[in-house]
Formats: structure tokens, sequence, C-alpha cells
């Protein structure tokens, strides 16, 4: 069965809508109770930050080593596993922007994705299995991710060719935790991200630019998730080149590469150019077409993204 | 698709005896086990996948994944394996396989209550060492506990060695700190700002936790033993002061704030009177009402109240 998609209308500027609603309360005292919660900078210590930045080097040199190296090679043997890949992966992308779900489900979806097929072989003539593992791998990290996470039924309701029942996709479930060894929570991009804005970006960020920043990198970092090549980089190289990247375009100045001794300043160069050539031709065809652009800091955005809402709703029904 | 082959792995039931019911955690039973292959005893988490088929719990997907990532701190309650079987009306059941650990330190505190005796001074400070330097190893791994309570602290009282436990609501986190719900705590151990409503918020909850538990090991009594989330409040206030905007910037503005009875701040050594100056400090370091001035558990650790614990074994 399949669902008319123009019944649920994927929602535009996923992280325009949030940068518009922090840059319109820039002022409010909320604001500044969040500015203070969050940093508390009159007490930030540096030295845990590092402690932190540390743990996950480590961390992510364990599992690096398990898994990525050879997830790209295999892949690779099978044409038809690429482009079925990249259509699975994009389903995903649909359902976690029709729920507005973090940038980090989306990610530990397709990390889980890559990983099981790292494990198993699949057939090339049914197209079931690879759906239902989308299915599964997006259930798990909502469940990981996410506060409200909807039922197994609802989060097949966008274009889905097939349709699983809640016991076959918990019998999914246990496949694939037992595959992955249990190990959901693993290291992203994300947990990276805000550490190299406070290297990068010390004095120079408000909260207003910070929150544009990060919105910004996690569309970059998302993006990655639909091209093979990404998966040969490190989730630390991966929010250091987005991250370089996105300012790039937004500040001037050229940016220091040193953001932590044991990340390779090679890979993040290479990883930097590889987002240049593969995403600048891939932007038009993803779902948030107007996050590159600038956004004015005034009220006034607020009619551009009732604008961009407008030509959405319209291109839609061509 | 190909599928793994099961037939060579022994389910839940035939690998393990169970000995003994030893409690309830947060979706199910836990038991005292042997395995029969090696004659080890364990504890076995026994988990039921939802009656409404909705999948494995985020809870259990949660504890595992983290226990997965933070089994190497020896402060941290080993997960060994994981099982699956089938109960007796053929649905399935999660085992979630664990060391052992003979009591807790819920029990702990309540053998000196009722003997009458106080804790020696040098085993609080050794456990109280061994739980920060726990949180300290998850909070450096990105995870907050947010249920930390003496019953979640397992122990071996031959070693004293201190385990942290039950991870279930336990939450991975990137600095900054991300929007949560307010999802059930354990009321007497809860921090200030989330029995107040906000909804973003830090490693700091974790440590307010500590400091609580720190005052029980003293007195052998819940510091705040609050029956309700507004009486749970007053108990805080009545010792440490009602908040105001001076000493907690920010306390007005959130969710469940509104018009307290106005109390003074009184002496911590009024509420744990057998605790030292430099104890006391720690402590006070540690109930701080704005989290970003709590003390980290790494901090605590560093704090001199820990200088002549022999820190060697632990």
């Amino acid at each position: 069965m399949s669902f008319d998609s123009s019944n649920h209308p994927i929602s535009p500027d996923l992280y325009c809508s949030e940068v518009t609603s922090e840059v319109i309360h820039l002022d409010s005292d909320d604001e500044a109770l969040k500015f203070n919660v969050l940093w508390g900078d009159s007490d930030h210590d540096d030295s845990d930050d590092e402690s932190i930045l540390l743990n996950l080097l480590e961390s992510e040199h364990n599992q690096v080593q398990e898994q990525t190296k050879f997830l790209g090679q295999q892949l690779r043997k099978k044409t038809w596993l690429i482009n079925a890949r990249e259509e699975a992966i994009n389903w995903i992308l649909k359902v976690h922007a029709y729920y507005s779900f973090k940038p980090e489900t989306a990610y530990l979806s397709v990390d889980y994705f890559n990983r099981f097929l790292l494990s198993h072989t699949f057939t090339q003539d049914k197209a079931w299995p690879l759906q239902l593992l989308s299915v599964t791998c997006l259930s798990l990290a909502a469940k990981m991710e996410e506060s409200k996470v909807p039922l197994l039924l609802d989060l097949q309701v966008i274009e889905s060719r097939f349709l699983f029942k809640p016991k076959t996709v918990q019998r999914m479930e246990l496949l694939v935790m037992a595959s992955l060894k249990w190990r959901l929570r693993t290291i992203t991009p994300f947990d990276f991200v805000h550490l190299f804005i406070s290297k990068l970006l010390c004095s120079a960020s408000t909260w207003g630019d910070l929150s544009y920043i990060v919105s910004l990198v996690s569309d970059v970092i998302i993006r990655t998730c639909l091209v093979m090549d990404f998966l040969e980089f490190s989730p630390s190289t991966i929010a250091a080149a987005a991250l370089l990247w996105v300012t790039n375009q937004c500040v001037d100045d050229k940016k220091s590469y040193c953001l932590h001794k044991n990340i390779s300043i090679e890979m993040v160069k290479k990883c930097y150019k590889l987002m240049k050539q593969k995403l600048i031709i891939r932007r038009s065809e993803l779902y948030w077409p107007k996050i590159s652009q600038l956004l004015p800091r005034s009220p006034t955005c607020v009619l551009d993204h009732a604008a961009a809402m407008q030509e959405s709703s319209d291109a839609h029904k061509l | 698709m190909e599928k793994p082959g099961g037939g060579g792995v022994l389910s839940a039931k035939e690998a393990f005896e169970k000995l003994e019911k030893v409690g309830e955690g947060t979706y199910g039973k836990v038991y005292r086990a042997r395995e029969k292959a090696t004659g080890k005893i364990v504890a076995l988490k026994k988990t039921r996948l939802h009656e409404d088929e909705e999948g494995v719990p985020p809870t259990t997907l949660r504890e595992v994944s983290i226990l997965r990532m933070l089994s190497r701190d020896p402060h941290v309650v080993r997960l060994m394996d994981v099982k699956q079987g089938q109960n007796k009306e053929g649905k399935t059941v999660l085992y979630l396989v664990f060391e052992y650990m003979d009591t807790d330190l819920k029990k702990f505190i309540r053998s000196f209550r009722q003997t009458g005796q106080t804790v020696p001074p040098q085993t609080i400070k050794s456990l109280m060492y061994q739980l920060c330097k726990g949180v300290a190893f998850c909070h450096g791994h990105g995870i907050l506990h947010r249920d930390l309570k003496p019953h979640n602290l397992l122990m071996d009282p031959k070693t004293m060695m201190l385990k942290i436990a039950d991870l279930g609501l336990a939450r991975a986190f990137t600095v900054p700190i991300k929007k949560y719900t307010h999802e059930i705590l354990t009321l007497w151990y809860r921090a200030p700002e989330v029995l107040l409503g906000a909804t973003h918020y830090s490693m700091a909850v974790d440590i307010w936790s500590v400091g609580c538990i720190f005052a029980e090991l003293v007195t052998k009594q819940a510091l705040f033993p609050g029956d309700s989330e507004l009486q749970q409040l007053l108990h805080i206030f009545r010792l440490l002061g009602t908040p105001n905007e001076d000493v907690w910037p920010g306390v007005s503005k959130l969710m469940n704030w509104h018009e307290y009875p106005q109390w003074n701040p009184q002496s911590l050594s009024t509420a744990v009177p057998s605790l030292d100056e430099l104890g006391l400090d720690l402590l006070s370091q540690m109930l701080k009402y704005e989290p970003s001035k709590r003390i980290s558990a790494k901090k605590a650790m560093e704090h001199a109240y820990f200088d002549d614990l022999d820190k060697r074994h632990l």
C-alpha cells in the first residue's frame, strides 16, 4: 500500500524555523537564562571540555576500528545496493523531517543501517527487507534520542511501499541490536560540534550566531549520510570539516585547522574538499533548499519563512 | 535476507539457573542466578517487551547501549551479556546479564541505622570518592544518570567497592545540554531545577543527588525526604533558604516557580552535625542552587576532603 504524500507535506526549512525562533527571541529573558544555563560562562572551564573531547576521541577510535574501514569497500562491490541504500536513506530523511526529529536521530538511523549492511547479505530481487531495515533503524534511533517516539505504524506513513506490523518490526529490532552488539550509543559528529565551535568562535559567538551555525552544520552533517564516500571519515573529521565549511561561508577570515592535535589535518582537508564537491551539486535535491542562504536577523525573516513555505506548497502542487 | 543461525546459542533459560528474586527494576524483575556453564553467580534483569508491541522499550535500549559504552569503568556495574528468551505465554523477554553485587547503599545505610552505629568516616570518604569517580566517568563520556540514589549504588560489603547501576533513565548529552522531558526521578535526590520545571538541565542534576547521598551516609537519614514535589522544594528551602534572583539568577523564570514562604539559609552543620569542615565545604559545593556553580564530579575528586584517603586501590 502507499500513501498520498500530498496529505503529509514535508515541513520546509526545519532548521530555518529553529533559527527564526531563536533570532526573534534573542533579547528575551528566557534567552538570557538559556545562555546562562547552557554555558555558565563565568565558570566555564576549558579543562572539562578538553577532558570530554579526549574521551570522545578515544571512544571514537575504538568505534571506528570496528566498522567503517570496510563498509565503503563492501558496498561498492554491489551497484544495486548503492542505489537501494540511497533510496532507503532518502526515505529515512523524509520521515525525519516529517516528525521534526533531531539531527542526531537521522544520523544514528543511517549509522545503524550501514553497520547492519556490513554484516548481512541482502539479495537484489526483494525490496521489502531494506524497507523493514529502514523502519527498524529509524525506530531504534528515535527511541534512543527523541522524547516522544511515534508508534511503529505511524513511522511508516510516508511513501512506504510496504507496511510492517509492529510485531515484525520488533523482531527486526532484536535482530539489528544483536547484530550491532547492542552498541546503539555511538559517537556521532554532533558530539563534537559544540566543542569545536567553542574552540573556533570563542569571542565571536552570541547565542543567535551560535544557534544559526549549529543549524547549518547539522544540515551539512546530515547530507553526508547520503554520500557513501564520507564513510571513510571519522565523526570528528566530518564535524570539523562541516564546521569549517559553514563558517567559511559565514565568517570571512580564515580559521585554524588545529581543533585538536589528535585530529588529522589532512583528513579534514580531504573531507572538506569532498563536501564542497558533492554537497553543492546535490543541494537542490535535498529537503532544505533555502537553508544555505543567510537569514536576515530581523522580524522580516518571518515573512521570508512564510514565503518559503508558500513556495514549497506551490511547488508541491506541480 | 540471510538470518544469523540462532540454533547454536543457548536460550536464557537453558544457560542460567534462577536462584531467587532479588528486586524489581524499572521494567521488570531482577534475579540472582547461576550460569550453568561456569557456575558463576550473576544478576539477571528481566525485561518484558511492551504489551503494545512497540518494540524494545527506550529505557532498555538506552541502558544497554550506554552500559556497553561505560562498562570498562570499575565503578559502573558491568553488563556481561544480553539474552533473548520466552516467558510462559510465549512472549519474547530480554535478560540483561550483570555481574552480581551483594548489596546496595540503601541496605548498607539501613543496617547502620538498625544497629545505632555510625558509618565510619573513612568508609564514607572511600564510598564518596568512588561515587564521584563513577559519576565523573559517566559525565566524561557524555552520560547523565538522572536517577542516582542509594538503591542504585551497588556494593560489595567485603571490599567496600561501589558501583553505579540502573542507567535506564540515563541520557547521552552533547554540550550544551539539549532539552529533556520531565521524566520521573526519585523525589528525595531530585535537583531543585528539575523540581522547578527546568527543561534544560545538565550534569549538575547528578551532582545534587551525590550531595544528598553524601549527607545521608553521614546522618543515616535522607537529607530532604519530601513526599510531594512541593514538599520536596520546601524541605530544600528550609535548609538552604528560599532562592531568589540574587543567589540563583533566572530562578523566578522557571516554569513551576511561584511565591514560596521565605526562609533564610541555615548552616549545613545543623543538618549534618558530625561532618568535618572539609566535608561540609564539599557538600555545600554540591548543593549550590545555581546549577552552573555546582562542583563537577571531577573537581570533587580533587577536593581536600579526600586528601587523606588512600586511593591506590580505588
